[in-house]
C-alpha cells in the first residue's frame, strides 16, 4: 500500500490538473458572458503543444534544464505529500523543511530558464517572480510551521493536521491569512504580476514554446491544485473518515469549491501592480507572523 | 602523523617557503613554484596533524611553548583539529590558484605575496592552537592582521586600495584591543593564563566584570566573524579589494577563526565559569544579534552589483547563521529537559556542519568569483551575461556552488540549514524568540536564493558579455580549473554523505575537554536520540533523517527529470534556434538587455532600511559604475 500510495498520489494530480484548469477557464467565461471552451481543453492543449516544434532562443543547458527540473521538483512535491491522510513510502524521508524548498526549487527553476533565455521581458518577469517568492514563501512557510507548533513535530503529515487541532485565534487568522495568499499562490488575477500576458507577453514563459511550454504549463496546473489541496487538508480537516476513497473524494470536492473562488475573483479583478502587491505580501507576512505568535503561545 | 609532527612540519614549510620568497625575490619564477610547491606541503603535513587531533590519538596535544622569555599554552584539541583541516583544505586550494592567477603580476608584487601568504597563513594557524589571550594570542593575532594588511592592499591598483586597507587595519587592531583587555577583568589575572585558568578565575570573579567580560569578547570575536553591525564596516571592502584567492581564504577561514573564537568562549571557558554564566541571557544575546546579522546581510547582498562585494555581504549573512545556531543551541541546552538537550546538540552540530560549508563553498565562490574577474577584467555584473558558453566548466562550479549556498535540496547547505533551523523549531515551540527568529532564518533563505539567482544567472546565462567586454573571454587556465573542482568534491560529499561528516564532528567534540555538550556525541548518545527525540523525527535509527534525506531527495528528482524528459520527447517535436523575439520589431542588442540594477528594484525599495543601499563598483581602469539602489526606477 506504502508504494501503491506513491503511484496514486502522482496519478491523481497529474490527471486532475488540467480539469481544474477547465474548470477555471469555463467559469471565466461564464462570468464574461462567453460561451468558454470545453472542460476537458486543457489535455488537448497540452497535447497540442507537445507536438509542436521545440523553439528555442539560446543554446545553453540552463534554458533546456529549467522545464524539466520545474516539473520535477514540483512533482516530488505532490509525491510527499500524505493524500487523503495516507503516508506513503517517500513521506517518511522527508519534513517540512524539504517540502517548502522543493516548492521554491521549482519558482528557482522557472527564474534561471527566464534569465537563460536572454529576452528582456523574461528578464522582468523573472525578477517579479523572484520578490514573489521572497515575499510569499513565509507565508506558506509559517501556515505549515503553525501546524508544526501545534503538533510539535516536523513531519509533514503531522503539521498539516496539526494546524486544525484545535479551533483557536491562530487557526481562524491563519485561515484567513491563507485565503487572501491564494489567489497569488495560484497566481491568478489579481496576483498573475509575474506572467501578465498583455504586459510583459508571460513574461518568464515569453521564449518558451511546443514541448518546453507544455512542461510549464503543467507544473502551473499542478501547483494550483497543490496549494487548493494544501488549504482543503489543514483548515477543512473536521471530517473525520476512516475510508482512504471518501476522504479523496471529500478533498476533491473541497478543491473543487476552492477553485470556483478562484475562478470567480480572479475574472472579476484587474491586476494589481508589483510594488502594490509587495505591500500586500508584507500586511500578509505580519499577519501570519502574528497567527504564529499566537499559535506558539497556545491560543 | 601525531598532532605535533603536523603542526612543526607545517610552520617549518612556511618558514621555507618564506625564505625562498626572501632570497630568490628577483626570480619570479622560483617564487612562485618554490612558494606553492612549500606552502602545499605545509597544508598537507598540517591536514594530518589536524586529522589525528579529531581522531583523538592520544589525548589533546597540550604544552608550553619557550621562547626564552617568552612563553605561552598550546592547545591543539578535536575543535582546533577541525578549524585546522578546514585551513588546510582552503590553504591547498587557495595557493593553487595564485600560482595561475599571480602570473601576471610584476615580480616586485609576487615577492610580496608570496612573503605575505605563508605568514597569513601561520598567524591562522596560531589563532586556532594557541590557548591564551596573552602574549601568544597577541603574537599570532598581529601575524594575521599584518600580513593580511599587505594581501589586501596588494589586491588592487594603489588608489582602490589604500583606502579599505587601512580600514580593515584599523578595525583588526581594535579587534585585538578589545579581546586583550577583557581578560583583565578576570579576578587575579596573570598575563598569559590560559583560557581554563581563565575560566576558572571567572567563577571567582564580580557579575559586573563578567558582563563586561562576555560583552568584549562577544563583540571582539563578533567583529571578526562579520557580527552586525560591526562585520558591515570592513568585510565588503576588504573582500572585494584583496585577491580573490586571498578573499577565498579571509572568508572561508578567517571568519571562521571568528566563530571558532565565539564557541571556545561561550562552550569552553563559559563552562569552567560554572554558575557565574547565564546561558538564557548570553543565548538570547547571540540568537538576536545572529538573526540581525543573517538577515541584514543577506539583504545587503541582493542590493550589490559587484560581485565580488556580494559574496562579501553574503558570507556576513551565512555567519549570522552560525551565531544564531550557537545562541539557540545555548538557549535549548539550558531548558533543562533532556529531550530538548539533545536537540540543543543536533543545532550545535549544525552551527558547525554550516561553518564547514560555508568555508568550502564561500571560497569555492570566490574561486569563480576570480575566474570571472581573470577572464572578463570586470566585476560589475551589469557587464556581464552569457559567458557559460564561453566558460563552460567555470559556469558549471558556479551553478552547483550557487545551489549549494542557497540551501536547495540535496545539497550540502541544505542539510546544515536543515539541522540548525529544524532543530531550532523543535527545541523552541514553546519559545516566540526561537520560534520568529527560525522564521527569519527560514525567510532570508530565499534571499539567498535571489542573491545567487542574479549571481549566476546574470554573469553565465542571460546575454550581454559579447557587446560589454571588448577582450576575448576565455576558460580559465587548468590550474585555476583543479582547485575549483577539488572544492566542489568536497561540497558534494558533504551534500550525499552527511553521516560521515556528522561522525567527524562528533568524533572532533568528543575530543575536546572541558566542553559545555561534552558527554552528548559518543556513539551511546548518538543511538539514545532514537528513543528520547524519535517522537519528534529528527532522527529515524542511528541514521539522521538529513542524512538519508539528500540522496532520497536527489533520487526522486532524477527519476521524475527523466519522466519529464520522456514527456518532452513523447511526440518527437524537433528543436529550432531562433533569435529572441522582441515583439518583431528590433533585435536583442546592448541597449535593450535586462541588467542587474534593475533586478528586484521593488523589494530593495521596500527594504531601503536595511542599509547598503550605494551600489558601488570600481573596476581597475578606474571606471566608476554606481547608482543608488531603491531609487532607481522599476523595469
Amino acid at each position: 500500500m506504502k508504494v501503491a500510495a506513491i503511484f496514486i498520489n502522482l496519478a491523481y494530480f497529474l490527471l486532475l490538473a488540467p480539469f481544474l484548469e477547465g474548470v477555471m477557464r469555463k467559469l471565466t467565461a461564464r462570468i464574461q458572458s462567453r460561451q468558454g471552451p470545453p472542460l476537458y481543453q486543457p489535455y488537448l492543449d497540452l497535447l497540442k503543444l507537445l507536438g509542436k516544434e521545440n523553439i528555442v532562443s539560446s543554446k545553453n543547458w540552463a534554458f533546456r534544464l529549467a522545464p524539466l527540473l520545474a516539473f520535477s521538483s514540483m512533482l516530488a512535491v505532490v509525491l510527499l505529500v500524505p493524500l487523503a491522510g495516507a503516508e506513503n513510502l517517500l513521506s517518511h524521508s522527508s519534513d517540512l523543511m524539504t517540502l517548502i524548498y522543493l516548492l521554491t526549487l521549482s519558482g528557482f527553476s522557472i527564474l534561471v530558464g527566464a534569465l537563460a533565455s536572454g529576452n528582456p521581458f523574461a528578464g522582468v518577469g523573472a525578477s517579479r517572480e523572484m520578490m514573489t517568492i521572497i515575499m510569499l514563501e513565509p507565508v506558506l512557510a509559517m501556515t505549515l510551521i503553525l501546524g508544526a507548533v501545534k503538533s510539535e513535530s516536523f513531519t509533514i503529515s503531522s503539521a498539516l493536521s496539526g494546524i486544525g487541532r484545535n479551533h483557536g485565534f491562530s487557526y481562524f487568522l491563519m485561515l484567513v491569512v491563507y485565503l487572501l495568499a491564494l489567489q497569488a499562490f495560484v497566481s491568478r488575477q489579481p496576483f498573475d504580476i509575474p506572467e501578465a500576458e498583455v504586459e510583459i507577453l508571460e513574461g518568464p514563459y515569453v521564449e518558451y514554446s511546443g514541448p518546453n511550454y507544455a512542461l510549464f504549463r503543467y507544473t502551473l496546473n499542478i501547483k494550483r491544485m497543490f496549494y487548493a489541496w494544501l488549504f482543503v487538508v489543514s483548515f477543512l480537516n473536521f471530517v473525520p473518515s476512516g475510508n482512504f476513497w471518501l476522504k479523496l473524494l471529500l478533498e476533491t470536492a473541497g478543491i473543487l469549491i476552492l477553485f470556483v473562488l478562484i475562478s470567480v475573483i480572479g475574472a472579476t479583478h484587474p491586476r494589481f501592480r508589483i510594488d502594490q502587491a509587495i505591500k500586500y505580501y508584507t500586511l500578509l507576512v505580519v499577519l501570519s507572523l502574528i497567527a504564529i505568535g499566537l499559535g506558539v503561545k497556545g491560543w | 602523523m601525531s598532532v605535533l609532527a603536523g603542526f612543526y612540519l607545517s610552520l617549518l614549510s612556511l618558514s621555507l617557503s618564506l625564505i625562498t620568497a626572501l632570497i630568490f625575490g628577483r626570480k619570479p619564477e622560483v617564487v612562485r613554484v618554490a612558494g606553492t610547491l612549500f606552502i602545499s606541503l605545509s597544508c598537507i603535513f598540517l591536514a594530518l596533524g589536524a586529522i589525528s587531533a579529531i581522531t583523538g590519538e592520544g589525548h589533546p596535544a597540550e604544552f608550553e611553548v619557550n621562547l626564552g622569555i617568552f612563553h605561552f599554552p598550546i592547545l591543539i584539541d578535536g575543535l582546533s583539529g577541525l578549524f585546522l583541516l578546514l585551513l588546510s583544505i582552503l590553504g591547498l586550494t587557495s595557493v593553487i590558484y595564485s600560482s595561475a592567477f599571480t602570473k601576471k603580476n610584476e615580480p616586485g608584487r609576487l615577492q610580496k605575496y608570496y612573503l605575505a601568504l605563508p605568514v597569513f597563513i601561520a598567524g591562522l594557524i596560531g589563532l586556532l592552537t594557541v590557548d591564551d589571550l596573552g602574549l601568544g594570542f597577541t603574537l599570532s593575532w598581529q601575524l594575521m592582521a599584518i600580513s593580511s594588511y599587505f594581501l589586501v592592499r596588494m589586491g588592487r591598483p594603489d588608489k582602490i586600495s589604500v583606502r579599505p586597507a587601512r580600514v580593515y587595519l584599523l578595525f583588526m587592531e581594535a579587534d585585538w584591543l578589545m579581546i586583550i583587555s577583557s581578560a583583565f577583568l578576570t579576578k587575579n589575572y596573570q598575563f598569559g593564563d590560559s583560557l581554563a585558568v581563565i575560566g576558572e578565575k571567572l567563577a571567582h570573579s564580580g557579575r559586573i566584570e563578567i558582563l563586561i567580560f562576555f560583552s568584549l569578547l562577544l563583540a571582539g570575536f563578533g567583529l571578526k566573524a562579520g557580527l552586525f553591525p560591526l562585520g558591515q564596516f570592513w568585510i565588503p571592502g576588504a573582500y572585494s579589494t584583496a585577491s580573490p584567492p586571498v578573499s577565498a581564504l579571509l572568508a572561508g577561514i578567517l571568519e571562521k577563526t571568528g566563530v571558532f573564537g565565539l564557541i571556545r568562549i561561550f562552550f569552553f571557558v563559559a563552562k569552567e565559569a560554572g554558575a557565574n554564566f547565564n546561558p538564557d541571557l548570553w543565548g538570547k544575546v547571540l540568537v538576536i544579534s545572529g538573526t540581525l546579522t543573517l538577515f541584514i546581510g543577506t539583504v545587503q547582498a541582493m542590493k550589490q552589483s559587484d560581485y565580488l562585494r556580494l559574496l562579501g555581504y553574503s558570507s556576513i549573512g551565512q555567519v549570522g547563521y552560525i551565531i544564531f545556531a550557537l545562541g539557540s543551541s545555548l538557549l535549548a541546552w539550558n531548558s533543562g529537559s533532556q529531550a530538548i538537550r539533545h536537540l540543543a546538540a543536533v543545532i550545535f552540530l549544525g552551527a558547525l556542519y554550516h561553518s564547514l560549508n560555508h568555508g568550502i563553498f564561500k571560497s569555492l565562490l570566490f574561486l569563480v568569483g576570480g575566474s570571472l574577474l581573470y577572464s572578463t577584467g570586470t566585476r560589475d555584473l551589469n557587464r556581464l551575461g552569457g559567458l557559460l558558453a564561453a566558460m563552460p566548466v567555470t559556469g558549471i562550479l558556479a551553478a552547483l556552488s550557487s545551489y549549494s549556498i542557497a540551501g536547495m535540496p540535496a545539497s550540502s547547505g541544505f542539510v546544515s540549514k536543515w539541522l540548525m533551523i529544524s532543530g531550532n523549531f523543535l527545541a523552541g515551540r514553546n519559545s516566540l524568540l526561537l520560534t520568529f527568529s527560525g522564521i527569519v532564518a527560514l525567510f532570508t533563505a530565499a534571499f539567498t536564493l535571489a542573491c545567487y539567482v542574479k549571481f549566476f544567472g546574470l554573469a553565465f546565462t542571460s546575454v550581454g558579455a559579447q557587446w560589454k567586454i571588448k577582450k576575448e573571454i576565455k576558460e580559465v587556465p587548468t590550474l585555476m580549473l583543479i582547485p575549483k573542482i577539488l572544492l566542489m568534491l568536497i561540497c558534494l560529499s558533504q551534500a550525499f554523505m552527511p553521516l560521515v561528516y556528522v561522525n567527524l564532528l562528533s568524533k572532533s567534540l568528543n575530543h575536546s575537554e572541558d566542553f559545555l555538550f561534552s558527554g552528548m556525541f559518543t556513539g551511546h548518545n548518538l543511538t539514545n536520540f532514537k528513543a528520547e527525540v524519535l517522537s519528534l523525527k529528527i532522527f529515524d535509527g542511528r541514521n539522521l533523517l538529513a542524512a538519508t534525506g539528500p540522496l532520497i531527495i536527489l533520487l526522486i528528482i532524477v527519476v521524475l527529470i527523466f519522466l519529464a524528459r520522456w514527456f518532452r520527447q513523447s511526440a518527437g517535436s524537433a528543436e529550432v534556434t531562433v533569435p529572441v523575439w522582441l515583439c518583431g520589431y528590433q533585435d536583442l542588442n546592448q541597449d535593450n538587455i535586462y541588467v542587474d540594477r534593475n533586478m528586484f528594484s521593488d523589494l530593495k525599495k521596500i527594504f531601503w532600511w536595511t542599509g547598503g543601499n550605494k551600489v558601488i563598483v570600481v573596476d581597475d581602469e578606474g571606471e566608476l559604475a554606481g547608482c543608488n539602489a531603491g531609487t532607481k526606477k522599476d523595469e
